[in-house]
């Protein structure tokens, strides 16, 4: 609403209460004893703020100059009746806390003393004035019609503007059904009040006196059991009710004028309507104490409402995590008291939970050891840390029917505000420990089974070697003819015996090899050796092989490389010889060539290649397996174990090399080996540490 | 008594293995190479006969049923009248860790099986000329006063 609009209103309504009151004056034209339009004023001006005065003063103005004509005077009126408005907003603005003066007692007296009686006098002082100045009153009546004038003003400000000003205070109107019929009862009191005093219902002695009689119960009901604003609504009523007793000619307050009557009356309606204000603040102080009681122990409620339920969720969550942890779990009081167990706790030592609730927790612990444990808990209460109990001790748990079964337990202290607690995690170790036997036999089975083959390998080695040995002695002895000389086709067959017999002497030797190698039990003995006493002595014993076939056997060796270096010579040579061997073996004309060099900072490569058949690209994969000769189909042409290549290749991964092969068919193929270059000296140094 | 030397031809020679076929081996290899050579199959009966056959050689064989090599080397080794005569295995072991434990057990030499005619005398050879270089080293008075 825009200050206009509200002004305009404002205008309107002091102009009909205005009308109203002017309407009873009776010692002056100007001077009513009934005058609400103060308390309008004072109220519009309280609430709406100082911006309001235009409206009482437009108000006032008309109010009288359309009653008595004059123009000035009716000016100089509703400037004081407009200066008594912004005197008493401004007292109340200043000492009495403004629009919630009526809150306290204290404000209401405040109120009453300045808003009521002090800003009053300015419109009564200035109206009267007025009157003299234009001479519209005579001397003698100056002190009345100021007293009628100020006391008119003063009820009104005091009965009007509490009701007005106390709509602006938000109450929460609870509508009850009690209350509404409440408030129907007492609007009814109020009817049945002024028909008794108009109509005179009742015998006149009695009439006269029930405005008197019947206001204040009125009021303080209205005040204690509904609000303040209806017992100021209600002390209006009775006001009006109270005037219109009194232009009746009935009613306590008839006296010998209409005007002393009626400033009688309104005096009493004055301290019926500050009655009904100090109690209404009384009660609504009262009220909203209660009510910010309320409001806290609400909130209070809602607190501990809260507080309980997150306790509640904490503790389910505890709970359910306890339930499923997979571990049994006992929890302890300091006292030894068991004060929690899971249901894996229930299980494991059979117990039903309320059994061990509140029971010692050695319950579970064998008879043995109980005295022993309830000593280490007090220890362990004195220092609670998180650790495992019984390090390296075989912990036993004792189930109900007596039975007992190793756990292990690990043991953490819970600060509560009952003290510390004790929470262990145990575990039934049964299965582990089993688990861990089962594996140590296990172990120990294999080591034997082992250990057997070994044992096996160099029986079998033995036996084989045993008798040939024989057989390659014997035809060794008859060849070399120290008895008695063979003739060719006789020394052709021993020579296919010793062959054969020295065939299967390597076969034996590798195959013993590489079981040990796979059993782990071929330990290399590096000692240090001349690569190139290791070159002279290879091709020397291949020597005779590479001649039989018409092959050149050539050898080269990189000066780069030590003189003096380490390895298993013995291995070294075995690797070596069937690599040379292969070669021969696979070539029909040309040359095998043997090359030792050094390739890297610490690392050498012995390289045979040879001009023999070679070996098909897709065949690499398989060329070092066990039993895998090329061509098996063809008659088996080429002599030999097929295992050569396959220790070969072990011995090389045993010392840390490795071993590849490039090959074209028709053309010959080209092993070479790496491995990891150690000096003579650097083997020495290494011993010596 | 002919004293031991290098040569075949100095050498009696006594062979305990249990099987026949190696002691017939090594007499077809030693005697042509000028050695006399005895031979025993059972170990008890030839450490019984060690002192009655004057021999200046023992070829032993490890792996016998009734009486290891072993402890044939031990016990002769326990009496002071063999000292002078080395005392070789001969044996079908190749384990390295056979011939170290030879070598600790005092053993003169380690020959395996098979072998060839010419590597049995040589590596015999080889054998008496150690024991022979570390009997002087031991001995020094002995050298001078023989």
């Amino acid at each position: 609403m825009t200050i206009v609009a509200s002004n305009a209103i404002l205008a309107a309504v002091y102009f009909g209460a205005g009308k109203f009151g002017l309407a009873l004056a009776s010692i002056n034209p100007s001077a009513s004893a009934v005058w609400a339009p103060t308390g309008i004023a004072l109220a519009a001006l309280v609430l709406l703020g100082y911006s309001a005065w235009p409206g009482v003063m437009v108000g006032a103005f008309l109010v009288n100059v359309t009653t008595t004509g004059l123009i000035v005077p009716s000016l100089a009126i509703g400037v004081g009746n407009t200066l008594e408005g912004l005197a008493g907003a401004y007292l109340l603005k200043r000492f009495a806390n403004g629009r919630r003066a009526l809150d306290t007692p204290q404000g209401v007296f405040k109120f009453v003393l300045l808003a009521g009686l002090i800003s009053t006098m300015v419109s009564a002082t200035a109206g009267v004035i007025t009157l003299a100045l234009t001479g519209s009153a005579s001397r003698p009546d100056y002190f009345a019609i100021w007293l009628t004038w100020w006391l008119g003003d003063a009820t009104g400000a005091v009965v009007v503007a509490p009701a007005l000003m106390l709509w602006d205070v938000r109450t929460d109107w609870i509508f009850h059904r009690a209350r509404i019929v409440e408030a129907a009862l007492l609007l009814i009191a109020v009817g049945l009040t002024g028909i008794a005093v108009v109509d005179g219902l009742l015998p006149v002695a009695a009439r006269d006196y029930v405005l008197t009689f019947v206001c204040l119960p009125i009021i303080l009901w209205a005040a204690f059991r509904l609000s303040r604003r209806e017992a100021a609504l209600a002390s209006i009523a009775l006001s009006g009710i109270a005037v219109w007793g009194t232009l009746s000619g009935f009613g306590p307050f008839i006296s010998g004028s209409l005007n002393a009557s009626l400033l009688l009356q309104q005096t009493f309606m004055g301290l019926v309507a500050i009655t009904a204000i100090t109690v209404g603040a009384v009660v609504w102080q009262h009220e909203q104490a209660t009510r910010a009681l309320q409001a806290a122990r609400d909130d209070l409620e809602r607190r501990v409402r809260e507080r309980t339920a997150s306790l509640e969720a904490a503790e389910t969550r505890f709970r359910t995590l306890l339930e499923l942890a997979p571990d049994g779990m006992v929890i302890v009081k300091p006292d030894g008291m068991v004060a929690l167990v899971n249901a894996q706790a229930e299980k494991m030592f059979g117990y039903a939970r309320d059994d061990l609730l509140g029971k010692p927790v050695e319950v579970i612990i064998p008879e043995a050891l109980r005295i022993l444990h309830a000593g280490h808990r007090r220890e362990y209460m004195a220092s609670p840390q998180v650790r495992a109990m019984g390090v390296g001790l075989e912990l036993r748990g004792v189930r109900k029917d007596g039975s007992q079964f190793p756990v292990e337990i690990s043991l953490s202290p819970i600060q509560t505000s009952e003290g510390t607690l004790v929470a262990s995690a145990i575990r039934d170790s049964t299965e582990r420990k089993r688990e861990l036997q089962e594996l140590e036999e296990a172990r120990q089975r294999a080591e034997e089974a082992n250990r057997l083959k070994s044992r096996f390998l160099a029986t079998m080695s033995h036996e084989l070697r045993t008798p040939l040995s024989a057989v390659i002695g014997f035809s060794d002895v008859l060849l070399k003819g120290a008895h008695g000389k063979l003739n060719g086709r006789q020394k052709d067959f021993v020579q296919n015996i010793l062959a054969n017999g020295e065939h299967l002497l390597t076969l034996i030797s590798e195959v013993l090899d590489l079981s040990r190698i796979e059993a782990g039990q071929l330990q290399l003995h590096n000692e240090p050796f001349e690569p190139d006493t290791l070159m002279e002595q290879t091709c020397g014993r291949l020597k005779g092989l590479a001649d039989e076939k018409g092959l050149r056997l050539e050898s080269y060796l990189d000066p780069a490389l030590p003189s003096s270096m380490a390895g298993d010579y013995l291995r070294l040579q075995q690797i070596l010889t069937n690599l040379i061997g292969n070669a021969i073996k696979f070539t029909d004309d040309g040359q095998v060539e043997i090359r030792m060099e050094k390739t890297g900072e610490s690392e050498w490569s012995i390289r045979v290649s040879d001009t023999g058949i070679g070996i098909p690209a897709e065949a690499f994969e398989y060329l070092f397996d066990e039993f895998r000769q090329l061509d098996s189909s063809e008659k088996r042409r080429y002599q030999g174990t097929g295992l050569g290549l396959a220790v070969a290749r072990k011995l090389v991964g045993l010392m840390g090399g490795t071993i590849d092969v490039a090959s074209t068919v028709g053309k010959g193929s080209i092993f070479r080996v790496r491995l990891p270059l150690l000096t003579g000296e650097a083997l020495v140094a290494e011993k010596s540490q | 008594m002919t004293p031991l030397t290098p040569d075949p031809s100095t050498w009696r020679v006594l062979v305990i293995d249990d099987r026949p076929a190696t002691l017939k081996l090594v007499e077809a290899i030693l005697q042509p190479a000028g050695a006399t050579v005895l031979m025993i199959e059972d170990p008890q009966h030839g450490i019984e006969l060690m002192g009655r056959l004057d021999v200046n050689i023992l070829l032993l064989d490890i792996a016998m049923p009734s009486l290891s090599g072993w402890d044939v080397q031990r016990r002769l080794r326990s009496q002071r009248q063999f000292d002078q005569v080395p005392i070789i295995a001969f044996t079908a072991l190749v384990m390295q860790s056979d011939r170290q434990r030879a070598q600790e057990a005092g053993f003169d030499g380690f020959i395996t099986k098979p072998f060839h005619v010419d590597s049995l005398v040589q590596e015999i050879q080889a054998s008496v000329q150690h024991f022979l270089e570390r009997n002087q080293a031991d001995q020094p008075g002995a050298s001078g006063s023989g």
